[in-house]
């Protein structure tokens, strides 16, 4: 994901879903985008919030998430 | 590498294999099946020695359980980045999987290798106990624990990975979870909900969930394994025991509110699925291949019975009848560049080595 590039929250969860399946990953990213007042289509920036606030949540889910925005951050 | 059964010491037999390879890397683990290019053994060992442009470096790290992140970290502290001379760089990852930390494992060292190094590996059995499961580094076995290698060459290694499992049933919310024990499905012990949604086509298998003799209910779980859903396709998570309170037990943890499906396979897409590994493999290794690791769930075996030997077939034919070496394991470990998931169950993992 480039700076300038967008992407929705169901981009951003497919990122997720190969570990924790597409439900689950769908609704930690809609939760932690909802916790954030974001509604997507979401900014670069604002995609590696959404992931860092999935990542609180610990566990399989924050490692899967913390494992996509590391890969986000060197896809720049 | 070693790779032997429970039924032998692997304290032993690393330390043989160590002593006798002075100034070599050795890893090893315990399997639930062992392989080679002339077919699979029980109760058995295997051992392969890789030699060419490559150097192997590698550590253990243990405590994966509690701490999958220090475990990782322990393992790759004291290792090199590089090599001069040897820019293509593979992640070789043996782990205990009764931590029942696997994708995490995974993932923390993939994040930790960098986007460019493809992962292989597989997770230790104990010919389905479920008791006991070890790997080692030298001379050292350890439980709990991850061996983590980088394998430096001169050429790209060629990685290959498919299984061949379709769902059976509807989706189902696993509602109940603790670590990596499914606790609940659908409300109900995860055990009773895989019971019911089985029984049709293990009816059709010969098999009856209700009349299983307890050596018989890992096997049964090992055939009707859950898949979860990403995109169009399935992340196959295997159950490797039931507990008392009708909970599952699985090598990683599947986060309560997923959605799974149960899944089943038949010997022939097994078989095609192991081919498709080694073709996937040779593909990506750009040229022939000198010989290959491979990494297979011992469900695989469990499905395909005595045509298990046809698999193993199936993969050294698809790479030009090269010698193999492999085990059979409780999951297996594959991640390439751009994949987001690098742990599996019921697959076959092919690691092939140029020539």
């Amino acid at each position: 994901m480039k700076a300038n590039d967008t992407v929705e929250l169901d981009g951003l969860a497919r990122l997720l879903s190969a570990s924790v399946g597409d439900e689950k990953a769908s609704g930690a990213v809609r939760d932690a985008a909802r916790r954030l007042g974001l509604t997507g289509p979401l900014s670069r920036d604002e995609a590696l919030d959404v992931l860092e606030a999935v990542a609180e949540e610990g566990g399989i889910v924050g490692v899967t998430a913390r494992f996509a925005k590391s890969r986000i951050h060197l896809a720049r | 590498m070693v790779f032997a059964s429970p039924a032998h010491s692997l304290e032993r037999l690393a330390s043989r294999v160590t002593g006798a390879f002075a100034g070599a890397t050795v890893l090893g683990a315990t399997t639930s099946g062992e392989l080679t290019e002339r077919g699979d053994t029980k109760g058995g060992a295997a051992a392969v020695a890789v030699a060419g442009a490559l150097e192997v470096v590698a550590g253990i790290g243990t405590g994966l359980g509690d701490d999958p992140e220090a475990a990782v970290k322990a393992a790759l502290e004291a290792l090199p980045e590089s090599r001069g001379g040897l820019p293509h760089q593979t992640g070789l990852l043996l782990l205990d999987p009764l931590a029942g930390t696997g994708e995490e494992a995974a993932l923390l060292t993939a994040g930790r290798l960098g986007p460019d190094v493809p992962l292989a590996g597989g997770a230790a059995g104990d010919d389905l106990a479920m008791e006991r499961a070890a790997v080692s580094l030298g001379d050292r076995v350890e439980s709990d624990a991850i061996v983590i290698a980088r394998m430096f060459s001169r050429e790209p290694l060629g990685l290959g990975v498919c299984h061949g499992h379709e769902p059976i049933s509807a989706p189902l919310e696993i509602t109940a979870t603790e670590g990596a024990k499914v606790l609940e499905v659908e409300g109900r012990p995860a055990w009773e909900v895989w019971r019911e949604h089985t029984r049709e086509a293990a009816v059709r298998a010969g098999l009856d969930p209700d009349a299983l003799a307890p050596e018989d209910v890992t096997p049964f779980l090992l055939r009707y394994e859950a898949g979860l859903a990403s995109g169009d396709e399935y992340k196959i998570r295997a159950p490797l025991s039931r507990g008392e309170d009708g909970s599952l037990a699985f090598a990683c943890p599947i986060p309560t509110g997923a959605k799974i499906r149960i899944t089943e396979s038949v010997p022939e897409r097994q078989i095609a699925s192991a081919r498709t590994a080694a073709r996937r493999a040779r593909e990506r290794l750009g040229g022939e291949a000198s010989g290959a690791i491979v990494f297979d769930c011992i469900c695989r075996n469990l499905i395909l019975g005595d045509r298990f030997a046809e698999a193993v077939a199936a993969v050294a034919g698809e790479l030009g009848d090269v010698p193999l070496a492999g085990f059979e394991t409780y999951g297996e470990i594959a991640l390439d560049a751009g994949d987001l998931s690098g742990f599996h169950n019921t697959t076959t993992v092919v690691l092939a080595f140029p020539k």
